[in-house]
């Protein structure tokens, strides 16, 4: 099935051309496994890193949320809300794009919300506070379900709102 | 589908890489190249099964790679090209008793390997008494020891 050369004695199928071109092909191929390794450290195939780390709002916006830009199909993540109310409130509502929420599968809000709202376009989360108007942080510990691109709305009922978006590989 | 999908991405995926890898990695001369041997398969798993612990899925896959080695290894009968592609080609590193030395250094591959091939395989005992050795597809050397004179 292949050519048989024969070098000096020996009968086989060395291929001199084809070596050569593989070596080249397969130092490329090292090039491209290192980059496969920087970005994953840089947070470009999932999870955390420079590039994938972020946080938007401030405690001025009353809102910070901190999430991961990519997120791995199936990978558990946490999405961090940290809410400042004003100083009489004794709830706060976190409210959540449906659309958003479809794509992930919830495993656990901590601290767990006394009450879930279901709207039309939005799901509500209400939580109660130990002391009225205490900044209080939030976690959703979820799974994107789907890969793609996915963005949505988290926010306060009738407050701030911060827009956030991840790309989810498979 | 999804798992057909996973399955021969993963399939795929480590046969790219290895080949990449080059000769040397599978041959499993050492502990070393034993433990990446042994972590693969076990990240491997994962990827394909996850959560899922259905007798179908298992079967599914493993259905999957054997129709992918079967389709691969008739590729390759069909079609030389394809098959220097997937199974690389021998190389000669010794001649005559001399070591051709930029070929070993490409293949990563040392005196000391070729020395210790020709003890375990032909009980030879210096460069000299080797004929060819020869880099096999398979990453492991093989040694063809000098005629004694009659």
């Amino acid at each position: 099935m292949s050519d048989i050369q024969r070098i000096g004695d020996l009968e086989l199928n060395q291929d001199l051309d084809f070596q050569r071109r593989s070596w080249k092909v397969q130092r490329i191929g090292w090039a491209l496994m290192a980059l496969v390794v920087v970005a994953a450290a840089l947070g470009l195939l999932g999870g955390s890193g420079l590039l994938s780390d972020t946080i938007i709002g401030s405690e001025t916006d009353e809102l910070q949320i901190r999430y991961h830009r990519f997120l791995r199909q199936g990978k558990p993540v946490t999405l961090d809300i940290q809410a400042w109310p004003a100083d009489d409130e004794k709830q706060v509502k976190i409210q959540l794009d449906r659309d958003y929420l479809n794509h992930f599968k919830l495993d656990q809000v901590v601290p767990e919300p006394s009450q879930t709202e279901a709207h039309s376009e939005t799901l509500i989360f209400t939580f109660d506070l130990a002391q009225p108007g205490d900044s209080v942080e939030i976690k959703f510990d979820m799974r994107p379900e789907f890969s793609g691109a996915v963005s949505g709305h988290v926010g306060i009922e009738n407050g701030p709102s911060l827009e956030i978006s991840h790309f989810v590989l498979p | 589908m999804e798992t057909i999908l996973r399955g021969a991405a993963v399939y795929f995926t480590i046969l790219i890489v290895c080949r990449i890898a080059g000769k040397r990695s599978l041959a499993q001369i050492t502990t070393f190249d034993f433990v990446v041997l042994l972590i693969i398969s076990e990240t491997t798993q994962a990827a394909l099964v996850g959560e899922d612990f259905s007798v179908t899925t298992a079967i599914t896959l493993i259905i999957t790679f054997m129709a992918l080695d079967i389709g691969l290894s008739l590729l390759k009968q069909r079609s030389k090209r394809f098959e220097k592609l997937i199974d690389s080609v021998p190389l000669v590193i010794v001649e005559n008793g001399k070591p051709l030395k930029d070929r070993m250094e490409k293949a990563r591959v040392d005196e000391d390997d070729v020395l210790t091939a020709a003890r375990e395989l032909q009980g030879l005992e210096r460069m000299e008494q080797i004929k060819y050795a020869v880099l096999e597809r398979s990453g492991g050397i093989s040694v063809i020891p000098m005629q004694q004179k009659q």
